[in-house]
């Protein structure tokens, strides 16, 4: 990683509030036109530790700097970040034009400037057209770009994003993201980004902080946090999975503690295997693999896909397939699966 | 059947009881303003017919003019005054969590809650320790503790509903401490405050019980001298002068919810 190309960096970053650890020591670079996400359940201390980028909340402990420059003293109107909050914070006293030109008054910025860089960046967002309305006036969807083209006129060195997709529908939701997603990326904008919503991570992020009661429980790409996850919590809380407890033999032969054999590359000791339901496959797809009798506990309906609660022995699986109509396998069948080896990953098993 | 006839019963004493309600409100005030206007020399409701001689006689009467001109002035610096102290006080209790904080917004509301007259006695007996006695200062002191109540319940619920995102996005857009506040938070206070204020100038203008305490000389309030006027005399230029109190009380309010804009003031 090149100094310089790091536009954010966290170094030890703790808070503590009343002895309780909302965050307990974070650090982490985000490097120039890097979109990061902290991912993690309510609680895990993910918005404590952007609000203290945004500089609304001192730390207790550690550094943050920004471009190099030690941030962590100064107040929030003195870092150059944007930000948008949940629920879009927008002034709902001032028009879409006002609430853009906010910040560039603020600045100092001339008229015939203000008005140049309210025009561009109201184009970018496509609401030229509504700038003389007022915020409440607007949909929920036209509040976020609006916030966003309010973060984005003072042209910050880092874009903070505060779960600012919670409050729309699931539909606009996935529209918006990809907006905002080619939005970001074409101001090769240094974003930290902050939700819930592991699908929301996966496909915006190009780096994934998994944050659990206030620690880090891994920093990866998203294919690196799905597919190899460091922690039973990651591979828990990112995609759905089963987790199978044993041992691993020398020959790094997994045995679970109810008897189900599989094939890892692991180091020999008590492991946690994590299999996703992808990988479950039916035994014809996968011939040359040893087949499974599994009981179907219960079966649902996706759609694309069929999503079946599997009992081996004392092992419960998931299973994602597709069946012919009306073969459809229910609660009570024995069906025969493989297991495809190349998605079964070993996860450090923390004691 | 019965079960029609039953709901009509209800509905019928429903609206009865309604129109009892806003006549026991309104109609004090209607009759003090129709009496007012009568041509005669008695308080007669209905009046004979229409005249404006007492409102007249009013306007020449030095001594309720000086009193309507106290009052305006005295209600005027008591919500100016509570309104400051109020405003700092309502922002350290909303904002900040300190030691004793129930305490100071129990105490700063306290004044609601000890009848006006035990406050007079001893306000008039505090003064008197302090050499503020018989002094516009201690008038409007006493007007301030009065008012103050109104002003921090008022404001207390609309800082509640206040969203300090908005404060912080506007931070983040660069904006000094200073410059939220002209350009955020007052602004969106706004109509609070001037309910606050309303609430105050009404309060302070209206008020007999503490007035009566603090009143002295020439400086006697509008209340006061309506009250004293009516044990004495029984003509109707108390009506004409109780009627400009009702005047300036619904002009206050009005020209606030004007003011605020689109909100409702109260």
């Amino acid at each position: 990683m090149q100094a310089q190309n790091v536009v954010v960096s966290f170094k030890n970053i703790q808070k503590t509030y009343g002895g309780v650890k909302a965050v307990a020591a974070i650090s982490l670079d985000i490097r120039k036109g890097e979109l990061v996400c902290l991912l993690g359940p309510s609680g895990c201390g993910k918005t404590t530790t952007l609000r203290m980028l945004a500089g609304f909340i001192d730390p207790t402990g550690g550094d943050i700097s920004i471009e190099g420059q030690d941030v962590t003293k100064l107040p929030a109107y003195r870092r150059d970040i944007g930000i948008v909050f949940q629920n879009y914070a927008l002034f709902p006293h001032m028009t879409v034009a006002k609430n853009v030109e906010y910040g560039l008054v603020n600045i100092g910025m001339r008229k015939a400037e203000r008005r140049e860089r309210i025009q561009d960046i109201l184009r970018r967002v496509e609401l030229q057209h509504l700038s003389d309305r007022y915020p409440r006036a607007l949909s929920g969807g036209q509040q976020q770009r609006v916030a966003l083209a309010r973060a984005l006129a003072l042209q910050p060195k880092v874009l903070l994003l505060d779960e600012p997709f919670s409050n729309l529908d699931a539909q606009l939701r996935v529209r918006l993201r990809e907006d905002l997603h080619g939005l970001i990326k074409s101001l090769n904008m240094t974003t930290l980004f902050v939700t819930h919503d592991q699908e929301e991570a996966l496909t915006l992020a190009d780096r994934i902080v998994v944050m659990n009661q206030g620690l880090v429980e891994q920093i990866g790409s998203p294919e690196e946090v799905y597919d190899a996850p460091a922690s039973r919590f990651v591979a828990q809380f990112i995609g759905t999975c089963a987790l199978l407890e044993g041992n691993i033999d020398g020959s790094g032969l997994f045995t679970s503690n109810g008897g189900l054999r599989l094939p890892t590359k692991a180091n020999p000791g008590p492991a946690t295997v994590v299999v996703r339901p992808e990988f479950v496959r039916r035994a014809d797809e996968l011939a040359t693999l040893q087949a499974h009798h599994a009981r179907v506990e219960a079966s649902d309906y996706h759609g694309h896909v069929s999503r079946l609660q599997l009992s081996i022995g004392y092992d419960q699986l998931l299973m994602d397939a597709r069946f012919p109509v009306g073969m459809k396998p229910q609660r009570g069948d024995t069906i025969k699966i493989a297991i495809d080896p190349g998605g079964v990953r070993v996860v450090p098993n923390q004691v | 059947m019965s079960v029609d006839l039953h709901d009509r019963l209800l509905s019928v004493i429903g609206a009865l009881v309604r129109w009892l309600v806003y006549a026991m409100l309104l109609l004090p005030a209607i009759i003090v303003v129709a009496t007012s206007l009568t041509p005669g020399t008695t308080l007669t409701f209905p009046p004979p017919g229409i005249s404006l001689r007492w409102y007249i006689a009013a306007w020449e009467s030095s001594l309720f003019m000086n009193a309507l001109g106290l009052s305006l002035k005295l209600a005027a610096l008591a919500t100016v005054c509570s309104l400051v102290i109020g405003l700092a006080a309502t922002f350290a209790l909303d904002r900040h969590a300190f030691r004793g904080r129930d305490l100071i917004q129990s105490f700063l509301l306290s004044p609601l809650l000890i009848p006006t007259v035990v406050l007079g006695l001893g306000l008039i007996q505090f003064f008197v320790w302090i050499g503020l006695n018989q002094t516009f200062a201690g008038l409007l002191l006493g007007h301030i503790v009065i008012t103050l109540p109104y002003v921090v319940r008022t404001l207390t619920a609309s800082m509640v509903l206040f969203d300090r995102n908005l404060e912080q996005a506007a931070m983040s857009l660069r904006a000094t401490p200073t410059t939220v506040i002209r350009t955020i938070t007052i602004p969106l206070l706004l109509p609070g405050i001037i309910s606050a204020m309303v609430f105050a100038f009404v309060t302070s203008f209206g008020n007999v019980t503490l007035s009566i305490f603090l009143s002295y000389e020439d400086k006697i309030t509008l209340p006061v001298h309506v009250l004293t006027y009516v044990e004495q005399n029984y003509d109707p230029l108390v009506a004409a002068v109780s009627s400009i109190v009702i005047f300036v009380t619904v002009l206050t309010i009005f020209l606030a919810d004007r003011l605020s804009g689109s909100k409702p003031v109260i």
